[in-house]
C-alpha cells in the first residue's frame, strides 16, 4: 500500500524528465534530425512551405487584366471580391499616381479631377477593387470573362497579331535568358519590350488610350502581339542604354536537365556558418561591413535591385572587401504574383545592376519572403542563379525584437552548415551583430560566404 | 515517507500544470442564452453574408442579406419580400410606428411602413445603378439616398417619410453624415470627402484624402470622423483637420462604429484581402489602443457593426457567418482582466 504513492512519483518524475528533455536538451541547435536540421531549422522549413502553400491558393484565381486590348498586369479575386493593380492600369489612361505612405492611401489625379483611394498591399504592390476603380476612373466597359478582365474607354481595342501564328524564339541578354516569348514577324526578330525595359533597369509604360509605349517617358515604335508591345532591337536601343551588353536569339526551346538543389544549409560536414543580409542598400550597410571587417568575417548581402544604382559606390564596397553579392529581385515582390517574364526581369536586371555598378554578381538567388516554387527556381536556373534561402531565422525582420532577442535566436540555433538570414537597414541587427560573431567564434565556427559553402562543402 | 512523497508529487504537479498548461478559453458557447454570462450569440442566418444591420428601438433587428431585407420576429427570421435586389436600407421610426426604406441595385427606392401590405415606389429620379447609401436623421426627420456609379450618382432628400423628394446634389455618394444638431452641417463622402454647412446648396472640398466614411458621434456632435482605410480624421464642422489618427492594425477597416453609450469605445472591422486575415477589433481608448477580440470573429470579414441604444450589445454582420451579438460588457472583463 506504501508503495502507490512512490509509483506515482516515479511516474510524475519521469513525465517531468521528458518536458524538460524535450524543452532543454532536443530544442537545442547542436541536436539534429535524420535529415540534418535541427528542430528550430525543421521549424523555419515547414513555415517557408507552408507560407508558400498558402500564398499560393490565394493567388490561384487570376485574372489577366487588358486596358483596349493591351495587356497591362495580373488581378486576383479575394473571398469573392476580384482586386486589380491600381498603378499600372490608371497610368496607361493617364491618372498620375501618388502613394501617401502616412496615409496608406493611393491618390489619382487627372487635369481637374481627383480621387483618393484604398489600397489592398501586397508585398508593396497595391490593388484596388475592380467595382472600385471601375467607378473611380469612370471606365466604359469592363468585361470579366475567360480569366481575363478586358477594359475599354475607347470603344476599340488595339490591333494585335496573334503569338500563336508567329515563330517563337528565345532571347538572352548576356547570356541569361530573359525570355522564350520573342518571336520573327514579317523577317524580323522581335522581343517584348516591356520585359527588355525592366530587365535593364528601366521605365515603361503604356498610353492605353493612345495604343502606345514608352521607355523613360520615350515613344517607341512597336507591334502588339497578343496585347504586349514587341520592338526590334534596333528600335529599343534607341532609347535604352545597352552598353557592354549582349543579346543574342536562339530557337524556342524549353531548358532541360536536372533542376539544382534548393539551398537551406551547407552539409553540416565542417563547423561553418554563413551570415547573409537581405534587402535595401543605403548608408547603414557601412556600419555592418565596418563591423564584418573588424571581425574579418566575410558575408552574402542579397541585394534589392532597385536601391542599387543610387548605392553604386557601396556595391563595389560590399565585393571589393571580399563578401558577395547576390540576388534579392529588383523590386522585393512576392514571384508568385508575376509571370516567368517579369521574374526573369526582376532577375536579370538585378545582376546587371550588380556588375555595372562595378561589383561582381554572384550566381545565387534569395527570393523575397521565401515564396517560391519550381517553376521559379528553374526560372532563375534559365539565368544562371541557384536559389538560396536559410536555416536559422534570426527574426530581425520582427520590429518588435530587440538586438538580444536576435542574438539569443541565433547563438542557440546555429548548428554546422547553418545559413542565417538577417537583414539591411536595422539598428538591432547592427547592435546585435558583433555579439553574435563572438559568440559563434567561441564556439570555433568558422565564417564563410553562400558561395564558400556551396561551393567547397554542397548543401541542402 | 508518505507525506514527503505525497508533498513532493503535490509539488510536481504543480509544476506540471504551471509548465503544460495553457490559459483556459473564456468564450461562452452561443447556445448558452437568456443570461448575462454569455459572451457571443449566434443569432442565425447562419452562413449568410450581412451586409447591412439596424436596430428599432423595441429591439426588432433588421438585416440586408444577399439582396434581401430580413427581420427578426419569436426568434425566427422573415423576409420583406421585394422583386428587387435590395442594395442598401434604412429603418424609420415615429410614434412607434416602423417604415423601411430600401434602395434597390438598379436605382429604385421603395418604401413600406408597418401596416402597408405592398411596396410603394418613391418618385425619386435616380440613375439604374445601386444606391449606395440610405440613412434617417431622426431628430430631423429627414431621409437622405445616396448613390455612386461610373455614370454619375448624387443625393436625395425626404421630409415626410419618402413621399416628396428634392435632389440635393449630383455630387457622387457613397457616405453621409449629418449632424444630429444642426441639420445644416452634411458631409458626404465617395471619391472625396464633402461639406456643406447650408443643407446641401453649396460644398466645399476638404482638404483630406479620407473616403471611406464619416461618422459623428451622438454624444459628441461637434467633431466629424472620417474614415479611411488605416485610421480616421477628425474635423470640425468649418472643414478645418484637427488631427490624423492611424491605427497600425493588419489590415483595411471594412467597418468602423463608435459605441453610442461610451464616446471612447469604438469597434473595428479588419481584413487583408490577400491573406484572407482579419477579425474585430474594440479600442476603449478613441482608437489610440486597439484589442484584438479573436475568438468567434478569429479570420472573419465583418461587413457591418451596429450597437444597440445602450451600448452593452454589438451586432455584427459577417461574411458568410451570420449575424452575431457580442456581449460588450463581457468583452470588457475579459480585456480588463
Amino acid at each position: 500500500m506504501k508503495k502507490v504513492p512512490v509509483i506515482i512519483l516515479v511516474i510524475a518524475l519521469i513525465l517531468i524528465a521528458g518536458i524538460a528533455a524535450e524543452r532543454f536538451y532536443f530544442r537545442t541547435g547542436e541536436i539534429t534530425l535524420d535529415n540534418g536540421f535541427n528542430w528550430y531549422e525543421n521549424r523555419s522549413q515547414n513555415e517557408i512551405a507552408a507560407a508558400n502553400e498558402f500564398a499560393k491558393e490565394r493567388l490561384e484565381n487570376r485574372y489577366y487584366v487588358f486596358v483596349n486590348g493591351i495587356f497591362m498586369d495580373i488581378g486576383y479575386e479575394w473571398d469573392g471580391v476580384i482586386y486589380v493593380p491600381i498603378r499600372n492600369i490608371s497610368e496607361s489612361l493617364g491618372w498620375v499616381v501618388n502613394w501617401l505612405p502616412e496615409m496608406q492611401l493611393i491618390q489619382l489625379v487627372k487635369g481637374d479631377e481627383e480621387a483618393f483611394v484604398e489600397i489592398v498591399n501586397l508585398f508593396g504592390k497595391a490593388y484596388v477593387e475592380l467595382n472600385r476603380l471601375e467607378n473611380l476612373l469612370r471606365l466604359a466597359e469592363v468585361q470579366v470573362h475567360g480569366g481575363n478582365i478586358e477594359i475599354f474607354t475607347t470603344g476599340h481595342k488595339v490591333p494585335s497579331i496573334s503569338f500563336n501564328k508567329l515563330k517563337r524564339l528565345n532571347f538572352y541578354i548576356n547570356g541569361m535568358k530573359m525570355t522564350d516569348r520573342a518571336v520573327e514577324y514579317q523577317g524580323t526578330k522581335y522581343i517584348p519590350a516591356r520585359i527588355f525595359a525592366l530587365s535593364l533597369g528601366n521605365r515603361f509604360k503604356y498610353d492605353a488610350e493612345k495604343g502606345a509605349a514608352y521607355i523613360n517617358d520615350k515613344k517607341i515604335e512597336c507591334v502588339f502581339i497578343d496585347g504586349q508591345a514587341y520592338s526590334d532591337l534596333k528600335q529599343l536601343e534607341k532609347v535604352v542604354n545597352t552598353e557592354n551588353i549582349e543579346f543574342g536569339f536562339r530557337d524556342f526551346a524549353v531548358s532541360s536537365g536536372n533542376m539544382l538543389p534548393v539551398i537551406y544549409k551547407g552539409s553540416g560536414k565542417e563547423k561553418t556558418v554563413a551570415l547573409t543580409f537581405d534587402d535595401y542598400l543605403g548608408e547603414s550597410v557601412y556600419k555592418l561591413l565596418e563591423i564584418l571587417d573588424r571581425y574579418n568575417v566575410k558575408a552574402t548581402f542579397f541585394i534589392i535591385g532597385s536601391s542599387i544604382y543610387q548605392n553604386a559606390d557601396l556595391v563595389k564596397e560590399i565585393t571589393s572587401r571580399g563578401h558577395v553579392a547576390a540576388n534579392h529581385t529588383w523590386d522585393h515582390l512576392n514571384c508568385h504574383s508575376l509571370t516567368d517574364d517579369e521574374v526573369r526581369a526582376q532577375l536579370i536586371s538585378t545582376q546587371l545592376a550588380i556588375e555595372r555598378c562595378g561589383g561582381k554578381a554572384a550566381h545565387y538567388f534569395r527570393p523575397p519572403g521565401g515564396y517560391y516554387d519550381n517553376k521559379i527556381v528553374k526560372i532563375a536556373q534559365d539565368i544562371g542563379l541557384q536559389t538560396v534561402l536559410w536555416s536559422v531565422n534570426s527574426t530581425d525582420a520582427d520590429i518588435h525584437n530587440t538586438a538580444a532577442d536576435i542574438s539569443q535566436v541565433v547563438n542557440r540555433w546555429v548548428s554546422p552548415g547553418a545559413i542565417v538570414v538577417m537583414h539591411t537597414n536595422r539598428e538591432n541587427t547592427i547592435e546585435a551583430l558583433p555579439g553574435i560573431i563572438e559568440a559563434l567564434q567561441s564556439r570555433g565556427y568558422r565564417f564563410v560566404t553562400i558561395e564558400e559553402m556551396i561551393t567547397s562543402e554542397g548543401g541542402k | 515517507m508518505i507525506k514527503k512523497g505525497l508533498f513532493i508529487m503535490g509539488l510536481v504537479f504543480l509544476l506540471f500544470v504551471a509548465g503544460g498548461c495553457q490559459p483556459a478559453d473564456h468564450d461562452v458557447p452561443s447556445d448558452e442564452t437568456g443570461q448575462e454570462d454569455w459572451k457571443w450569440r449566434n443569432i442565425g442566418l447562419t452562413d449568410q453574408s450581412i451586409d447591412k444591420i439596424e436596430l428599432a428601438s423595441d429591439g426588432e433587428e433588421y438585416v440586408l442579406s444577399g439582396g434581401k431585407i430580413y427581420y427578426r420576429k419569436e426568434d425566427k427570421w422573415l423576409v420583406q419580400s421585394l422583386d428587387e435586389e435590395v442594395s442598401a436600407f434604412c429603418l424609420i421610426e415615429k410614434d412607434s410606428h416602423k417604415t423601411i426604406v430600401a434602395g434597390t441595385a438598379r436605382g429604385s427606392v421603395y418604401i413600406k411602413s408597418g401596416d402597408e401590405a405592398e411596396w410603394r415606389k418613391a418618385d425619386i429620379m435616380c440613375l439604374s445603378e445601386p444606391i449606395a447609401k440610405i440613412i434617417f436623421v431622426p431628430r430631423q426627420n429627414a431621409v437622405y439616398v445616396g448613390q455612386s456609379s461610373k455614370n454619375g450618382g448624387g443625393l436625395w432628400r425626404s421630409y415626410d417619410e419618402g413621399k416628396s423628394w428634392e435632389k440635393v446634389t449630383d455630387l457622387t455618394v457613397r457616405g453621409i453624415a449629418v449632424n444630429p444638431d444642426n441639420p445644416d452641417i452634411i458631409y458626404i463622402v465617395d471619391r472625396l470627402t464633402y461639406l456643406s454647412t447650408d443643407r446641401g446648396k453649396t460644398w466645399k472640398k476638404l482638404d483630406t484624402p479620407a473616403n471611406y466614411g464619416v461618422l459623428i458621434h451622438p454624444l459628441y456632435p461637434d467633431i466629424a470622423y472620417i474614415a479611411y482605410s488605416n485610421g480616421v480624421v477628425t474635423a470640425t464642422h468649418e472643414g478645418k483637420i484637427t488631427g490624423y489618427q492611424r491605427f497600425y492594425l493588419p489590415g483595411g477597416i471594412t467597418r468602423l462604429e463608435y459605441n453610442p453609450a461610451h464616446v471612447s469605445e469604438w469597434a473595428l472591422g479588419i481584413w487583408d484581402f490577400p491573406s484572407g486575415r482579419g477579425g474585430l477589433y474594440y479600442s476603449m481608448n478613441g482608437g489610440v489602443h486597439w484589442v484584438e477580440v479573436g475568438e468567434k470573429m478569429t479570420d472573419t470579414r465583418i461587413l457591418d457593426l451596429c450597437f444597440n441604444q445602450t451600448g452593452d450589445r454589438l451586432y455584427i454582420g459577417t461574411a458568410e457567418k451570420g449575424l452575431w451579438v457580442l456581449n460588450v460588457r463581457k468583452l470588457k472583463e475579459d480585456v480588463e482582466m
